[in-house]
């Protein structure tokens, strides 16, 4: 049952309307409308524009969370997907942003969609744009600020990274793919199968979403974790051999990636 | 990169490099105004549309056909270099015989 039921109707009520609800989230139309008394055809066919109207718009607002995906598969798909995912789990919230939090994890295992497996994926990465966007608003701190915090010297400083911040890597193209399914996009050429390491943030009011390396991926990582720069960049370099502590500093400067720093 | 190369000489002129390289985080802040109201991405109350009408009731019920709909987007002009670019191909050839 799903937790907002009004509590304070009386037992008989809300036994109706968990019945009521039950019908409307089921794969099929009941057997049997209802024993209520009245035209049965009638309130069979009510019960059906209703159960549409709640798949129809839940599948509307899917398509506008996974805007992405709903391009990559088309539209006719997309809305069979959004049914069967209703189906698999309706709405737990009566939140609808908070519906198709799950939608990654049905794709993955979503049988007709198994010939584009960086779909479950693309899911994912637009949840994470998703709550960047909704994310608190924090102002960046500019690199004289560091540096000040850091005495000239921001080895041993530890950042707050921005809330917005979502670090995503996948085994799969997807920032390249997200990109070029952006109306500013140009056409290139996309190999999937090369796996990217992805940084979003919204520093300010729009959201940037960038393609970094694995080494500067692997820094924030560890940044966001509170270690400090020195230790963060130093396990970079080990596990990427190009590391660039220049390039890293200026997706963190650029990204407006830190909001608060101090010694550690 | 060699982890004992990374001192803090070293980090601190990359990170005064990235410094002049890097636009300042917030020059672009000044003149722009929140903008309050605006829902995004299914954020509004009620996704309002073709669903708040009697939209045929057969168009979303695909039940039956399941494995008859494939992806038909763009996905297929996304190369996946292991032979599964076609992807309305690789579909088709495990449809149940009808």
């Amino acid at each position: 049952m799903p937790d907002h039921t009004p509590t304070d109707l009386p037992a008989a009520d809300r036994e109706a309307f968990d019945k009521l609800a039950d019908i409307l989230r089921a794969p099929q139309p009941p057997a049997a409308p209802f024993e209520y008394t009245g035209d049965t055809d009638k309130i069979a066919a009510a019960l059906a524009v209703y159960r549409n109207n709640i798949r129809s718009s839940l599948s509307k607002a899917l398509a506008d969370k996974f805007p992405v995906v709903a391009q990559l598969v088309g539209e006719e798909f997309f809305k069979f997907a959004a049914n069967e995912y209703f189906n698999a789990a309706p709405p737990s919230s009566p939140l609808i942003a908070n519906y198709g939090d799950r939608f990654p994890q049905f794709l993955d295992a979503f049988e007709p969609a198994r010939s584009v497996p960086y779909l479950a994926d693309m899911a994912q990465l637009e949840i994470a744009w998703l709550e960047a966007y909704r994310a608190a608003d924090a102002d960046p701190l500019d690199a004289q600020a560091i540096m000040a915090a850091g005495d000239g010297d921001p080895s041993g400083l530890v950042f707050t990274l921005h809330p917005s911040l979502r670090l995503f890597k996948s085994p799969f193209a997807v920032g390249s793919i997200w990109r070029r399914h952006q109306s500013d996009a140009a056409p290139e050429d996309i190999n999937a199968s090369a796996g990217e390491c992805i940084l979003i943030v919204r520093p300010e009011r729009e959201v940037h979403l960038s393609i970094i390396s694995a080494g500067a991926f692997a820094a924030l990582e560890r940044l966001n974790a509170g270690e400090s720069v020195a230790e963060a960049l130093g396990h970079a370099a080990m596990i990427d051999d190009s590391f660039n502590p220049q390039a890293t500093f200026e997706i963190i400067l650029g990204g407006g990636c830190v909001i608060a720093a101090a010694r550690k | 990169m060699n982890k004992s190369a990374l001192t803090t000489a070293v980090i601190a002129s990359a990170f005064t490099a990235a410094l002049v390289v890097a636009a300042p985080a917030n020059a672009a802040k000044k003149g722009m105004d929140k903008c309050y109201g605006v829902s995004l991405a299914g954020e509004n109350d009620c996704a309002a549309g073709p669903g708040t009408s009697c939209e045929g009731t057969s168009t979303i019920d695909y039940q039956g056909n399941a494995w008859t709909l494939v992806p038909a987007g763009t996905c297929d002009s996304v190369d996946l270099p292991d032979g599964r670019s076609g992807s309305l191909e690789e579909l088709d050839r495990d449809l149940p015989q009808t």
